[in-house]
């Protein structure tokens, strides 16, 4: 044992590279496998911390509907109804019609009665704004995110232009972006915006102090067992039927998007998993291959197994225990950069805590399993007999037959996802990547040992001079390295090209959304007038106005946004996205994913909830267009339009001042593109960075572990060079002769990895139709 | 044919060859003995060309083997100089016929260029049974009739052998002697082995001891 510990670490001082790859191998595979959990463990923390944060706002939440005929809303019906069962807190929201002073970023304000709001939200923060009579009409608590946007501070004074006048806040205080001040970015206090509009609507001022008009009303109900009674009670009441009433279940809103996210990031997860798994194998299998006689020597020598085993457990542990330590620690600022990325309130500790045991046992236990399995094979070596002078090509490592299982695998999961419901189809999609990436594994190799027998028969049939490519054709047909080498490649190039196209597909897809319009819009408030005004106007190209509601439910599940289009359609984000024919009435334009998620073709009926009334659609058409987008004509179900966009053809600052200005003059104003996609770039650039992030890391270790193993292979293959140079090779041609394997197993790795990318790609295209998302168009 | 002149060679302070000089004449079957560690198969290794000696020259047929170019180095190895190890002569993943044809395919020639003499081998060696087996699949003395049959394949003009009957049983050592011993007879190749056994190095017309990295008797 002691001989053979001190044979172990001479080799390793000796050759100390062998063991320092190996280490960062497993060191960059613990540092994946933790941060990919960790972030699996931060989206699952963040979904569930917005359920809570939804449901702070109240378990009944009323606003008025898109056809309702009036906007505003009363808490004395809805405190009628609710009786004794709960609390109800009056909201009134402006959104997007004040402007910071000096910025051309929104900001929404929420007007609360503060003193009644306590129960409604856990976090308290309203205790420490210290709101008084005094100070009611000028204090303001603001959100950190806002804090942060306009530099900030407890004190400072935030000018707002509101109600057609500019009006200086006071920063109270600082609150966490919870509860309204989710939603809103500054909270004020609603007597102060009443007083200010008595003076100038004086019909305001004949509301009592305890009926005043607001935008939404949330209920709190002292028992959620009575949360279903009373949200019948206001139901039934005929002053809501043209209210929206929602019971605010924060997990079944969630629920699709707690499970598309997670899914996503768990298939990137066990790809990158996959990855770190093959090349730790692979580099493992290398060297195992060269310490087989090694072993048989010890034994001859009189060690026994259980000696051998002991030492050679103790090495793999040494290496596992340094690449774990060296993971760790590369870990936590990769965590705390991904914290950085998405800027969420997950502890570190909580992140490291779920991340560990994933970091620590999945690559030395990997170790530990290649090094068993060695052994296990190594044991029945006969002394003198090691593995490299066995006869390579009658232990071939891939047979026809070997593959069998794997294709079978895949096809069976391939029928599963044609056969399976389509929201279901994700979990075959899963299973179907890794059969593939088997099969693929396994397949390259027998297509390079094809390629390499066609290729040798073709050259001696032919008796040619070429007998560098003769000898490197041999070698690949001969040389199980080669080809192992070849398969790695193979495979990691297919999974990073895989992860790359869908990568560039979401590029594609969020840039459609987030790329530059060719309008800014307005808020729903403007006028007919203000509309024609702007119609007329001659820097003006195009007038579009938008009905916007997200989150459609689909009867298959998944959500979907409608749109709704009047106008020049050549405003909306990119033509190509807009149906050929527009749809009238009840018709209904629907993307090819969710049409698909639907169940639905051209010619079918479609009932959907649109503002919380049910509609029969007939699908006139289904789109092959990316974002999942129904159209329909909001004009036909009494809607009224969100938004209007106004194209210039000058982009030019005195313009956009002047429409600004008659914007205000009318009443409205011109709000930014974000105003429509809420924090959704926001969201697709943090996911895009973190995959890139992914990206750059697997290419890091696959890096590393190719490196690994090419230089075991040409370690392996230093007796055959010495062979060769006496046999009259210069040193330049024998590296010609490595240069020559590679040049022939390239196109092989090449073909067969973009021909599993595709399969890969469609993999992926399919399962992801699950969320009615459509990858590659 | 084979001149070695005033060759010394250390390793790591330590002289492995002291002043050695011989000449080897065409048709010689020169044995090198001498105990372990005395520098034969050093010896060999700078006679080939394999190792540069510290100082010293080697002439192969008038030509200095320290002013050949890499190039010519190769192709003098490929055609003037055959040789042989004690085990692990062979290109594993090449089957035996492949490993005798392996200087013909370096040399850029056809396959078919060499049938005659691939013939003549097959026969003089007693090879033909091993000509689709890998190396792992042949017994030690197949391997080194195989190896020895590749250094032939150009008609060289000296095949140098160390320890080639080391690893063998007396019968293989018989056989391979006996084939060395025609080889130099028939084909009128002249052969410098190295070799500690006396059985072997008795087939030799000249046998050389070396001590200390000195010749001390020939």
């Amino acid at each position: 044992m002691k001989l053979f510990l001190k044979h172990v670490t001479r080799a390793m001082l000796r050759r100390p590279w062998r063991p320092l790859l190996l280490a960062l191998t497993v060191t960059l595979a613990v540092a994946l496998a933790m941060t990919a959990t960790g972030l699996s463990v931060m989206l699952y923390d963040n979904a569930l911390h917005n359920i809570r944060l939804k449901q702070e706002m109240g378990d009944i939440r009323i606003t008025p509907r898109g056809d309702s005929g009036t906007r505003f809303l009363w808490s004395e019906d809805v405190e009628n109804a609710v009786g004794e069962d709960g609390e109800v807190l009056g909201e009134f929201r402006l959104s997007g019609l004040a402007l910071y002073e000096g910025e051309e970023r929104l900001l929404t304000i929420s007007a609360l009665d503060l003193y009644e709001a306590d129960r409604f939200f856990e976090f308290q923060y309203l205790a420490m704004g210290e709101f008084t009579t005094q100070n009611l009409s000028r204090a303001a608590i603001i959100s950190e995110s806002t804090a942060k946007t306009y530099g900030l501070r407890v004190g400072d004074i935030l000018t707002v232009h509101l109600l057609q006048q500019d009006i200086a806040y006071t920063v109270q205080a600082i609150a966490k972006d919870t509860g309204a001040l989710r939603e809103a970015g500054m909270l004020i206090s609603l007597s102060g915006v009443l007083m200010m509009l008595s003076e100038q609507l004086p019909v305001i001022g004949t509301f009592g102090d305890s009926d005043y008009p607001y935008t939404r009303l949330l209920v709190k109900a002292d028992d959620p067992a009575k949360i279903p009674e009373i949200l019948t009670r206001i139901t039934s009441s005929d002053l809501f039927a043209d209210k929206l009433v929602q019971h605010v279940d924060g997990a079944a809103e969630l629920d699709f998007w707690l499970v598309m996210q997670l899914t996503v990031i768990f298939v990137v997860t066990l790809l990158l998993l996959m990855l770190c798994g093959v090349l730790m194998t692979g580099t493992l299998h290398m060297i195992h291959r060269q310490r087989a006689q090694e072993y048989a020597l010890f034994r001859s020598i009189g060690a026994t197994r259980r000696q051998i085993h002991a030492a050679v457990y103790m090495e793999s542990g040494i290496i596992a225990f340094v690449g774990t330590v060296g993971g760790i620690l590369l870990s936590l600022p990769m965590l705390l950069g991904v914290i950085g990325i998405y800027g969420w309130e997950t502890s570190l500790a909580r992140l490291a805590l779920a991340a560990l045991p994933m970091g620590i046992c999945f690559p030395p236990l990997l170790t530990y399993l290649c090094t068993a399995l060695h052994l296990r094979r190594a044991d029945h070596l006969e002394v003198g007999r090691g593995e490299a002078a066995t006869p390579l090509p009658r232990r071939a490592e891939c047979t026809r037959k070997t593959v069998l299982l794997p294709l079978g695998l895949t096809l069976l999961f391939a029928l599963l996802g044609i056969l399976l419901p389509v929201k279901l189809r994700i979990f075959s999609m899963v299973a179907l990547l890794f059969s593939q990436t088997w099969l693929i594994f396994l397949v390259t190799s027998l297509c390079l040992k094809g390629m390499a027998r066609y290729l040798e028969k073709l050259l001696e049939h032919r008796d040619t001079r070429q007998g560098g490519w003769l000898l490197a054709i041999k070698g690949l047909h001969n040389h199980t390295a080669i080809r192992h080498i070849g398969r790695m490649l193979t495979v990691l190039c297919m999974l990073i090209a895989t992860v790359v196209c869908c990568r560039h597909s979401l590029v594609q897809y969020f840039d459609i959304l987030t790329g530059d319009a060719p309008f800014m819009m307005l808020t729903s408030s403007m006028s007919e007038e203000l509309q024609e005004s702007f119609e007329q106007d001659e820097a003006v190209t195009g007038v579009l106005q938008v009905t916007y509601v997200s989150g459609v439910a689909l009867p298959n599940g998944g959500r979907a946004t409608a749109i709704s289009l009047s106008g020049d359609m050549g405003l909306w984000f990119d033509p190509a996205l807009v149906p050929r024919h527009y749809p009238v009435g009840q018709e209904l334009a629907i993307s090819r994913g969710l049409a698909t998620l639907a169940g639905v073709r051209e010619g079918d009926t479609l009932t959907l909830v649109l503002d919380g009334v049910s509609h029969t659609f007939t699908v006139t058409e289904v789109m092959p267009i990316q974002p999942n987008f129904i159209y329909f004509d909001a004009t036909a179900l009494g809607i009224k339009h969100d938004l209007t966009c106004v194209g210039t053809a000058d982009e030019s600052a005195a313009t956009v001042q002047r429409l600004q200005n008659m914007a205000e003059m009318g009443g409205s104003a011109i709000l930014p593109l974000s105003a429509l996609l809420g924090t959704g770039p926001e969201t697709a650039t943090s996911h895009l960075t973190l995959l890139r992030y992914a990206l750059i890391i697997a290419a890091l270790l696959s890096l590393v572990g190719c490196l690994n193993i090419v230089l075991e292979h040409l370690h392996e293959r230093r007796g055959e060079g010495s062979i060769l140079r006496l046999c009259g090779m210069t040193r330049g041609r024998l590296y010609l002769l490595y240069a020559r394997e590679l040049l022939l197993t390239l196109p092989v790795v090449l073909t067969v990895a973009a021909t599993g990318t595709a399969l890969l790609c469609l993999a992926v295209h399919f399962g992801v139709g699950s969320f009615g998302m459509v990858l590659f168009v | 044919m084979l001149i070695a002149k005033n060759l010394y060679k250390s390793y790591k302070n330590r002289e492995i060859l002291h002043d050695v000089s011989l000449a080897v004449k065409a048709g010689d079957f020169v044995s090198i003995m001498g105990e372990s560690g005395s520098g034969k198969s050093t010896l060999l290794a700078v006679l080939a060309g394999n190792l540069a000696p510290d100082s010293g020259t080697v002439l192969l047929d008038g030509q200095d083997l320290a002013a050949l170019s890499e190039r010519d180095m190769a192709a003098l190895r490929r055609t003037k100089l055959g040789f042989v190890y004690q085990s692990l002569n062979l290109i594993p993943t090449l089957t035996g016929r492949d490993n005798i044809l392996l200087p013909l395919y370096l040399g850029g020639k056809r396959a078919g260029d060499a049938a005659e003499k691939l013939n003549e081998l097959t026969e003089l060696l007693g090879i033909a049974g091993v000509f689709d087996a890998f190396p792992a699949e042949m017994s030690g003395g197949e391997q080194q009739r195989v190896a020895i049959a590749r250094s032939l394949l150009y008609d060289p003009a000296v095949l140098m052998l160390d320890e080639p009957t080391g690893s063998l049983d007396s019968a293989s050592t018989r056989q391979v002697m006996e084939l060395l011993t025609r080889i130099n007879r028939e084909l009128g190749v002249c052969v410098i082995q190295v070799t500690h056994s006396r059985e072997a190095a008795a087939y030799g017309n000249r046998i050389l001891t070396l001590v200390d990295g000195r010749i001390s008797a020939q």
